[in-house]
């Protein structure tokens, strides 16, 4: 990362200049790696996201000193983790500081509550550990259990609490400790609808009255898109894209990306105003209707040679037979999976080429929709959006 | 309102409460014919006498201490096994298990030649000390500690491998130095284990007979714990011998049932 490009000196622990969090890592622990750049400022939140195996909570551990940066596998290339320009691991220097002298909360996805402790002293426990006086810890201890609305829990063991006053607790402790970085690791991600938005809100509040850099892992969009000012996108141990959450979904890099945003992204080779969807390896479900690549319609032709073409999944409209009218893009298809979304249902449609539609609940009434049925997908040329790449 | 809670007992499988039942009695029926030997009438004279009382007293100071100093020293060697990457720690944890295998007589004998009147240490640390370790009190203790360390070490490293880092961790980025996690986190966590182990190494010492005699000798209200004190009377009075097995099945059996539940089991609750 560049950051701030003021020439304040070619100082030995690299640009001092850059404040908040500067990671540029590489760590491997046996078969999975990861490499990734990125900067969060002070008094910002930067949400990590991507799927189930990204390196996400590895880059987390990294930031909070339980697990070390490996050496950098091009020799010549330097890695770090920085605050404030301080220098927290580099394996080339041979630094590293240990994860108590960092000063970095960390709310850990399975929390970590202190079993053994009651949640006054769970909460008290970073300023007990460097020393503070049992008085003074424990009623800065006893604001932090009230910020989170837990008055009158401090006697109670965590085992006694519901998931999400634990995790309360969790934020509490990790606040308390007054740490320079917060880190979050998935944290709404254990807990039912209802309580989820409550929570966000309470993190949001909590998030925005630290000065410090804070960073959010999560495989939720709508936490990144809510709580975040930029969002990472970490996927196969490497960032894919950076940005903020408006540019992630108005430009997504990938197909993961696309889906993260609610938008369907495909890749195609354009001409004269046609675009032969290229087939998604990946993808499953029985391909028998596709035994066509997928042509679709365009507006653009201009345009020619490899694309990317953004749909909407309301743009794409479902019907049993095939649709009469004007519409070119028709093709038929099976559902693969339904999931409610808020006042509309995505319907993901199978085939080699994966795309979501959103219709509403009584639509999935009227056309017996379900997993394996046999539907006519039709788009307007209007809604294709396409940039060469 | 618990009243109401259905009791529904499940078919038992026939085979495991056979070999359940053989192997309560493998242990029930020689304790059971020490019962039927017991001389219930000069019961009292026997376990009331000087010996035996010295005995029983020796017997009860000698493995509490040894209890302790297995924790004092069990927990950190415990903690250094299954908290640290140092080399040779399969070595150590073998040499530390080692006296679980090793006949008690060996380790008596390996005691007298490291810490004997001319042992490699015991020459010295008479000289400087003035400490005699064989055939006195301090002997015992030692040649208890001996057999019953590898008790609490294996059974706290166990604890220590269930419990895992993840607390510790969360400690470590609130501030907490690694002194601080340990007695604050790491220890609670295995407290369960330490008193599990703990009464395992009371037990292993209260019983122990090879090292004892062998390092420590066997003198009448010095270094004669009750195992000694049965052993010598098998020969020379047979009903003293039953009374002092007595006296020991029923001070570990109690001891045992007291602790079942609070302590035993602690680490399953």
């Amino acid at each position: 990362m560049s950051g701030d490009p003021s020439p304040s000196g070619g100082a030995t622990s690299g640009d001092p200049s850059v404040d908040g969090l500067v990671v540029d890592a590489e760590i491997r622990r046996g078969e999975a790696e990861v490499v990734a750049a990125f900067s969060v400022s002070p008094g910002t939140t930067t949400a990590l996201v991507g799927p189930n195996g990204a390196g996400k909570t590895t880059l987390i551990e990294a930031v909070a000193g339980l697990v070390p940066l490996s050496r950098p596998e091009v020799s010549g290339r330097s890695t770090s983790v920085r605050i404030d320009g301080r220098i927290l691991d580099d394996p080339v220097q041979g630094v590293f500081v240990p994860p108590e002298q960092r000063s970095v909360g960390v709310v850990f996805q399975d929390l970590r509550l202190f079993d053994h402790l009651d949640v006054l002293s769970n909460v008290a426990f970073g300023r007990r550990a460097r020393g503070e006086a049992r008085s003074e810890a424990e009623s800065i201890a006893r604001r932090w259990i009230e910020a989170v609305g837990l008055g009158g829990a401090e006697s109670s063991r965590p085992a006694e609490l519901s998931g999400g006053q634990a995790q309360r607790v969790a934020l509490a402790r990790a606040l308390a400790a007054d740490p320079d970085v917060l880190l979050f690791d998935e944290p709404l991600s254990s807990l039912d609808v209802r309580t989820r938005a409550e929570m966000r809100r309470l993190v949001r509040t909590h998030l925005d009255a630290l000065n410090g850099p804070r960073l959010l892992v999560t495989h939720d969009p709508a936490d990144a898109f809510a709580l975040a000012d930029q969002v990472v996108v970490l996927e196969g141990g490497r960032v894919t894209q950076t940005g903020t959450p408006a540019e992630i979904q108005r430009r997504p890099a990938t197909s993961y990306v696309a889906a993260l945003g609610g938008v369907n992204l495909v890749w195609g080779d354009a001409s004269d105003g046609r675009v032969i969807v290229a087939v998604d390896e990946s993808a499953t479900g029985p391909s028998r209707v596709h035994e066509r690549p997928l042509e679709l319609t365009v507006l653009d032709h201009e345009v020619a040679g490899p694309v990317r073409c953004t749909i909407p999944p309301s743009a794409i409209a479902l019907s049993p037979s095939r649709p009469r009218g004007s519409q070119r893009n028709v093709w038929v298809t099976t559902v693969g999976s339904i999931e409610p979304m808020g006042d509309r249902v995505r319907i993901v449609l199978d085939g080699p080429v994966g795309l979501a539609a959103d219709v509403t609940p009584g639509a999935v009434a009227a056309l017996s929709l379900g997993p394996g049925v046999e539907v006519w997908a039709a788009v307007k040329a209007t809604e294709i959006d396409i940039e060469p790449v | 309102m618990t009243d109401a809670v259905r009791r529904i007992r499940r078919q038992w499988p026939r085979g495991l409460v056979v070999f359940a039942a053989l192997g309560a009695a493998i242990i029930a029926i020689p304790l059971l014919a020490l019962l039927v030997r017991v001389p219930w009438s000069g019961l009292v004279d026997a376990a009331t006498s000087e010996v035996v009382r010295d005995a029983l007293l020796i017997s009860l100071v000698t493995s509490l201490a040894a209890a302790v100093v297995s924790i004092v020293l069990g927990v950190p060697l415990a903690w250094v096994l299954a908290r640290t990457d140092a080399p040779g720690r399969g070595v150590l944890r073998a040499l530390v298990t080692l006296p679980m295998i090793l006949p008690p007589v060996v380790g008596g004998a390996a005691l007298l030649f490291a810490f004997g009147r001319r042992g490699v240490l015991g020459e010295w640390l008479e000289q400087s000390t003035g400490l005699v370790l064989p055939f006195s009190i301090w002997g015992v203790i030692l040649a208890n500690t001996f057999v019953a360390l590898p008790f609490l070490v294996i059974t706290v490293e166990g604890g220590l491998v269930a419990a895992g880092t993840r607390r510790e961790e969360a400690a470590a980025t609130l501030g907490a130095t690694p002194w601080h996690v340990f007695r604050r986190v790491t220890l609670p966590s295995v407290a369960p284990a330490i008193r599990a182990g703990a009464i395992l190494a009371w037990a292993r010492a209260f019983g122990e007979f090879g090292a004892t005699i062998t390092f420590a000798g066997n003198l009448p209200g010095r270094t004669q714990t009750l195992p000694l004190a049965v052993f010598v009377s098998l020969d020379a009075d047979r009903d003293a011998a039953i009374a002092i097995s007595l006296i020991m099945v029923v001070v570990s059996f109690v001891i045992l049932l007291t602790l079942r539940d609070r302590w035993w089991s602690g680490s399953a609750r």
